[in-house]
């Protein structure tokens, strides 16, 4: 047995860990489909709030009935819906504005549950379990619990799916076709709260906001398809959880601690690396975009002078055109000659027969572009040639034969310049 | 027959009325803008005859019932600044939910649903662009999409809300086709209205509203240099003249 698969199997043989294993799963996916729904309707801070507003009824619940898992789950719901409740009550009936609103009834419902932990002695609660979570000391019954509590959610989710979608979309239109914008948000404040419940035990309610937002933050930053942005937002509240269970094994971490610090570091990676808006990725895209600016910039100017200078000539003369430094067209010109785009004659340069197509497309391209513009009023003359310099390096030719098309095949540019034929 | 009637219609925010006592007689296969400046109610009669918003005195009644039982012959196309144009949704998903109001409670689109999502999206243009995230399309094409749900959900009558603002011209002529050939079809359509500039080409009839119905007729009788003024002229109306003393 190799070293890894040592590291990963050598747990499983315990039946905590299994037990730790299944709860970590099962409160991956609750929490990440939840919370694709709490971040998209903006309600990360209700969702934070609901997680410390359970504690009062996980309290009563253990005073009425002990250590049972139904009692602390009846009691965290109802402790979290009379929140809810609370809050837009306080909200509707003053000036108060929601966030206040959600700030001082949460904080209130905590320090009754912290109140009534200290006062009530014959009550053993661990309390730093609960706010701090210990995914090692998950029960059987805490397991079927969350397991009950994955299916509802899963299962409301796909039979409101189309309810749950227009109330985030579009309220106001939910409500011209008759669909209760009030009862759909009850009944997500009530699988939220359920959702709360089964990651109590492993995460606590202090860090459990971060299963609710972090995993959906990340898929969001990957897909633009709500459909896929649920699937992945279960898979990595999955993986984070199962991960931070490993780490929290292997070098005794605090488990709801390195659960949340593995979301987080997958949040920072989407941020930094995800193909459509990672930060570094527009970075290099931009890099990318300003060169293929050079290159198109330093062959459209090659096209355009006679042809007769040499190499050095030719250089200084683009460079003086575009404001930049002999440096960087000189790169250019060595792009372009790798690419078979100019060739050195005598040294001269001078565009290949491709070169020469590639130009004439270019200019084709600047040249409609400013017609369409001006025919469209998009902007005044005056602005009109900047406009088309930055545009002309980013349209397809699709889009170009569609401009041309939607002019009627106009044979000059408002300038009174020849558009070159396709 | 009559579409939609307003009986003695207030409706306050805050205790301040934002339109107060509308009488109105809509009948059906026209397209009627509704007018008047900035706060005058215009979106507020909008909303209250879709049922939005509760009222304090009145009566409204579409198809002689009550809106809830009419819920499905209605669509209502809202101004476009109020979405979150980040959403996780494409055109098409956008405009499957016109489909939702002949959905059963627990239902999913069917065969006849995506067709029909289909051909209101040729109507309108934007089928090369049925999987596009909605950020990513001009001003234009998502007024055109938000018509297209509309479409989808074949109503008999629509509710828009400033179509025609930031939009381009090829959008301006979809919408204003569209609006023409709804009404052929006995449709009836009610369009809140910013620019005073074409209004007489686009409205047969004009609401006229500045708090209170200044004037509801033919475009050609009401869209006089005396209505318009009485309608847009003098900030304070008597209606706010008196609310100050009240207040």
């Amino acid at each position: 047995m190799d070293l890894l698969t040592k590291y990963l199997l050598e747990p499983v043989q315990y039946e905590f860990i299994q037990r730790a294993l299944i709860a970590s799963i099962t409160i991956g996916i609750s929490c990440g489909l939840i919370g694709t729904y709490i971040m998209l309707r903006r309600m990360s801070l209700i969702g934070d709030a609901l997680a410390h507003a359970v504690l009062p009824g996980v309290v009563v619940s253990f005073i009425v009935a002990g250590k049972s898992e139904v009692a602390l789950f009846i009691g965290a719901v109802i402790s979290g819906i009379l929140t809810v409740l609370l809050i837009g009550f306080v909200n509707r009936n003053s000036k108060i504005k929601e966030d206040t609103s959600i700030g001082i009834i949460f904080t209130g419902a905590f320090a009754l549950g912290i109140l009534l932990v200290s006062q009530l002695k014959q009550v053993h609660i661990d309390l730093s379990s609960y706010l701090f979570g210990d995914v090692l000391g998950v029960s059987t019954g805490d397991i079927t619990l969350s397991l009950i509590i994955m299916v509802t959610i899963i299962l409301c989710i796909i039979l409101f799916y189309k309810q749950l979608l227009l109330t985030s979309f579009d309220p106001t239109m939910a409500m011209t076709i008759g669909i209760s914008t009030t009862l759909v948000h009850y009944m997500l404040m009530t699988l939220l709260s359920m959702s709360i419940v089964a990651g109590l035990q492993s995460v606590g309610v202090i860090l459990i906001i971060a299963m609710l937002i972090t995993p959906p933050a990340t898929a969001y930053l990957l897909s633009n398809s709500l459909k896929k942005i649920l699937v992945l937002s279960s898979l990595f509240g999955m993986l984070s959880a199962v991960a931070g269970l490993y780490l929290s094994y292997h070098f005794n971490f605090a488990s709801g601690a390195s659960i949340v610090l593995v979301a987080v570091t997958m949040f920072m990676l989407a941020f930094l690396f995800s193909p459509k808006e990672g930060v570094v990725t527009k970075l290099i895209r931009r890099r990318g975009a300003s060169r293929l600016v050079l290159i198109e910039d330093v062959i459209k100017l090659s096209y355009r002078f006679s042809g007769d200078e040499n190499k050095t000539e030719l250089t200084d003369k683009i460079a003086n055109e575009l404001g930049i430094s002999n440096g960087k067209v000189e790169s250019a010109i060595r792009t372009l000659i790798g690419k078979g785009l100019m060739n050195r004659v005598d040294g001269k340069c001078i565009l290949t027969d491709d070169g020469k197509k590639y130009a004439t497309r270019l200019i084709r391209t600047h040249r409609l572009w400013e017609t369409y513009i001006t025919k469209e009023k998009v902007t005044d003359m005056e602005h009109v040639h900047p406009e088309a310099e930055k545009i002309e390096h980013v349209l397809s030719e699709d889009i170009v034969d569609e401009i041309d098309e939607e002019l009627g095949f106009p044979e000059k540019d408002p300038h009174g310049s020849a558009i070159p034929k396709k | 027959m009559n579409v939609i009637t307003v009986k003695n219609l207030t409706i306050s925010y805050n205790k301040k009325p934002a339109i107060k006592g509308i009488n109105l007689n809509i009948e059906s296969g026209n397209v009627i803008g509704i007018i008047g400046p900035n706060g005058a109610g215009k979106s507020t009669l909008l909303k209250g005859m879709l049922g939005l918003l509760p009222f304090d005195t009145g009566e409204i009644k579409i198809f002689g019932n009550d809106i809830n039982k009419s819920r499905k012959r209605i669509s209502y196309i809202p101004q476009r600044e109020q979405f979150d144009w980040d959403f996780p949704i494409n055109v098409e998903d956008v405009v499957t939910m016109g489909r939702f109001a002949h959905l059963p409670i627990i239902g999913f689109p069917k065969a006849i649903d995506k067709t029909i999502v289909e051909q209101v999206l040729k109507k309108v243009e934007m089928d090369k662009y049925a999987k596009r995230q909605i950020r990513q399309l001009s001003g234009g094409q998502q007024q055109r999409v938000f018509l297209a749900r509309a479409l989808a959900q074949e109503s008999d009558v629509y509710f828009l809300d400033e179509p025609f603002v930031g939009v381009d011209a090829k959008t301006e002529r979809t919408i204003f086709a569209l609006m023409k050939e709804l009404k052929d079809n006995g449709k009836t359509l009610l369009v809140v209205h910013h620019d005073l500039g074409m209004v007489k080409n686009y409205f047969d009839k004009l609401i006229m509203i500045n708090q209170t119905l200044i004037a509801f007729g033919d475009s050609e009788k009401v869209f006089t240099p005396e209505l318009v003024n009485k309608t847009y002229g003098g900030r304070l109306t008597l209606l706010q003249k008196t609310e100050e003393f009240i207040v």
